[in-house]
């Protein structure tokens, strides 16, 4: 059970990465348009 | 022109296949493929692209091409990019569908010179790169425009802004701090109820109040800053609840952690992301209207062309000075106001009166920023430009005036008594059981009072229901401003319209002409795209009158048609106003009449009807003779009709109904009509009208039909419904958590059941509105 206390900081920095590359899209613009890329991908 | 393009796509195109349909446009026409040279043109550049496929798919039958407007294109902002091509952003009008997009953008791609077109579904603006030494901007512009659609300049970049991505990494943050607190907090609760070590315990505590408080202190702080704003000027509102449980949700975890006790941060954590997303969802819907709304106006235009010596420059329009002499050809915009010193033609001041009906001018006449030259050609001194021009006077005026309270949301006038109640409500619990059981067990009824009256719910079920509401509506082409627009268009009782550009779409039908001038007529303007011949040829084959190819037919800007038909030469001139006459060239003899009046929108009996089936009453309000009004008013099925009324007019007869008691809706065009835009408790502009009249708005029809304005009503009624459903559901929920927390019956894991249940209703529930608004159009 000890293995807890470095399983969950890893679990949670795993978390963390994922939410920081969240950040990094948005920062991005990934999220400003949503409504294009759907229509784009059915045309090409 | 032979017709050797026919699309293969013929047998797949559904709206072609009745047998005299235009194939590009679908209108009627008899014994070609075509109904005029400029579908012709369209088809063959689509075919010679080799994307005929665009007619198999295609959701809407293509634009007819009309003749090029004479935008002036040397002026639009471009930016030159570090490998020499040129970038600018253009607006293109009438894309239908996703195929109209594709086609466009294939087109542009394979245009000599054009590096990159990329257009917007969603907007309709597209982004070109060229290369400068190949081509140039009005040439691209001309393709656009021989494929149906158009082009306008936009003076803005492609900077398309108004979205800001501060909340969506809020949001981000907040889902990413609540799925792991909450992932915690179930390992809490398990070990309630099997045991747990309380090393275990303390390190999940901790853990957990490490990951709240940046969803605490950073996230939620649009709430705070909201309710800080309220506070100072006066107004308690939702995000002044929002911030005091979040406060002590926070709080209360801090110190319950310290001491080792459960807290309530899986609660807090939740909270805050469920409420960001209920703000991105409601930025998403506002953003997209004004996005749209600011592109409508962006309408004015941006260069001229200024005499100087004996040749023309072209300038942009922010250069100009007054005393500067400009030229106006035919079918171009005046960029300033002035007047007349040579020269003579017709100014269309649509974007002024509103009346569609070209006026002639000659020297000493006045022109008008905006004005359209529709035939002849002048040259005129500059007197004013800029801000200074009538226009530009009158669409600010409209919008000072235009400077009315917005009437605060449901939720957010629920909101003060409801904190009021919340607070009254946490001290009675107290001091109750502070009697009863003494001060800690108090503390901790009073704190799960506020948590789980933390109105989430309540938050939440406004804005979910308002951005389903605007979302139902822009998909059926009206965009609304506000969802404070939407909550007024639920509570209208008259529905007043404007007639030219709103009940009749601006384009003329034949109402009067003999069958023999018909035929010579509809001969002689078989290949014109003008819309008068146009409405001459619909109506001959409407009558199944055979149409000669007439021969030599030459159309001569701004004045007519000269051509032989069964040998005999003829002419089309202008006649009175709404009225083209024939004349036989070599007798120089009037041979017939043909007279012309604003076609009603095909589907303006309809809309009326359903307006009927909503029991509102529509009224008609227009400047035009009593005599025509009555006319279009009987087509339409509007009985109540006030013609004659100046815009003041317009304005007075709004306030009197409002005065009487009437919520009132106004559908306008022109700017003429913007003071009863601002009047009215809701105005509706038609995209295709007045830019200002776009400004001052409460919502705009992106279409050319009125079909969206029903479509509106009834997504603003549902919205409004599932507003109030989901208030009742949410207060009901708090009413029965209060009670639960005042009898001492809530702990962090009730609560944690209880919030996001009461959320999953609100949700439900607004998802309601695009179902309802659906199944209302069966």
């Amino acid at each position: 059970m000890n293995a807890i206390f470095f399983l969950l900081p890893i679990a949670v920095g795993l978390g963390g990465t994922f939410a920081f590359l969240f950040l990094a899209a948005a920062k991005n613009g990934q999220f400003d348009d949503l409504d294009d890329p759907p229509q784009r991908m059915l045309r090409d | 022109m032979t017709s050797a393009v026919a699309p293969s796509a013929r047998s797949g195109d559904s709206t072609a296949r009745d047998p005299i349909a235009c194939l590009h446009c679908g209108a009627a026409v008899e014994g070609a493929d075509y109904c005029c040279d400029g579908c012709e043109m369209a088809a063959a550049i689509i075919q010679n692209a080799g994307l005929a496929q665009y007619y198999a798919e295609r959701e809407a039958p293509g634009n007819r091409p009309t003749a090029s407007d004479g935008e002036r294109w040397a002026a639009t902002p471009r930016e030159v990019l570090p490998d020499g091509s040129a970038r600018a952003w253009v607006q293109v009008d009438g894309l239908r569908c996703g195929s109209c997009v594709w086609v466009t953008e294939k087109v542009l791609e394979q245009t000599d010179g054009v590096v990159e077109a990329c257009v917007s579904y969603a907007t309709g603006r597209a982004e070109l790169r060229w290369d400068p030494a190949r081509t140039d901007l009005a040439a691209i512009a001309r393709r656009v425009s021989a494929l149906g659609y158009q082009p306008r300049p936009l003076d803005n970049t492609g900077d398309a802004g108004g979205f800001d991505r501060g909340l969506i990494t809020r949001l981000g943050v907040a889902a990413f701090v609540a799925s792991n607190v909450m992932g915690l907090a179930v390992g809490l609760y398990l070990g309630w109820f099997s045991g747990m070590d309380e090393r275990y315990a303390a390190l999940f505590r901790w853990v957990s109040l490490a990951l709240a408080t940046p969803a605490a202190l950073w996230c939620a702080e649009p709430f705070y800053r909201g309710a800080i704003s309220g506070l100072r000027h006066g107004i308690l509102h939702m995000d002044l609840p929002i911030s005091i449980g979040v406060v002590i949700l926070y709080g209360h975890g801090v110190a319950a952690t310290m001491s080792g006790q459960d807290a309530y941060l899986d609660s807090l954590t939740m909270l805050v992301a469920l409420l960001l997303a209920g703000r991105v969802v409601e930025q998403r819907g506002r953003s997209r209207a004004a996005d749209a709304a600011r592109s409508l106006a962006a309408r004015a235009p941006l260069s001229a062309r200024r005499v100087v010596g004996d040749t023309l420059e072209t300038v942009p329009a922010e250069s100009l000075q007054p005393g500067d002499r400009l030229a106006l050809a035919s079918g171009e915009e005046a960029a300033a106001d002035g007047r007349v010193v040579s020269g003579e033609g017709a100014l269309r001041r649509t974007l002024l009166t509103g009346e569609s009906e070209p006026e002639p001018v000659s020297a000493g006449g006045a022109v008008i920023a905006g004005a359209v030259l529709e035939e002849g050609s002048l040259e005129f001194i500059v007197e004013a430009v800029g801000k200074e021009t009538l226009l530009a006077r009158m669409a600010e005026g409209l919008a000072r005036a235009q400077a009315r309270p917005p009437t605060p949301a449901l939720a957010d006038r629920v909101a003060p008594w409801f904190t009021g109640v919340v607070l009254t409500l946490a001290a009675v619990g107290y001091v109750g059981w502070r009697y009863a059981a003494g001060p800690e067990v108090a503390l901790e009824v009073a704190i799960a009072v506020l948590v789980v009256a933390c109105p989430c719910a309540l938050a939440l079920s406004t804005p979910l229901s308002v951005a389903a509401g605007l979302g139902a509506a822009a998909r059926r082409g009206l965009l609304l401003k506000s969802g404070d627009a939407l909550t007024r268009l639920a509570s209208i009782d008259r529905v007043v319209l404007d007639k030219t550009g709103t009940l009749t779409g601006g384009t003329p039908e034949v109402i009067a002409a003999d069958d023999e001038t018909l035929r010579i007529a509809a001969s002689l303007e078989r290949s014109s795209i003008h819309p008068i011949a146009r409405a001459i040829v619909e109506e001959a084959i409407r009558r199944s009158i055979p149409i000669a190819a007439g021969q030599r037919a030459v159309e001569i800007p701004g004045v007519g048609m000269t051509g032989v038909v069964d040998g005999r030469a003829w002419a089309l001139r202008r006649g009175a106003p709404g009225e083209v006459v024939l004349v036989d060239t070599q007798r120089d003899c009037v041979e017939g009449h043909i007279r012309l009046a604003d076609r009603l929108r095909p589907d303006a009996a309809r809309s009326m009807a359903a307006l009927a089936a909503l029991e509102l009453s529509p009224s008609l309000l227009t400047g035009d003779h009593p005599e025509v009004a009555e006319r279009v008013g009987a087509l339409a099925g509007i009985t109540h009709i006030e013609a004659g009324v100046g815009p003041e007019g317009k304005a007075a007869s709004i306030e009197a109904m409002r005065a009487g008691g009437e919520r009132v809706l106004f559908v306008g065009d022109g700017l003429n009509d913007g003071l009863a835009l601002s009047a009215s408790d809701v105005g509706v502009a038609m995209g295709a009208g007045a830019a200002s009249s776009v400004l001052v708005a409460d919502g705009v029809i992106t279409t050319e039909s009125l079909a969206p304005l029903i479509a509106g009503l009834r997504a603003a009624r549902a919205a409004e419904k599932a507003v109030a459903r989901n208030l009742r559901r949410s207060l009901l929920y708090n009413g029965f958590a209060v009670t639960a927390a005042l009898a001492g019956l809530v702990n962090p894991l009730v609560a944690a059941l209880l919030m996001p249940l009461s959320s999953a209703l609100v949700l439900w529930g607004a998802s309601r509105v695009e179902v309802a608004v659906a199944s209302d159009e069966e």
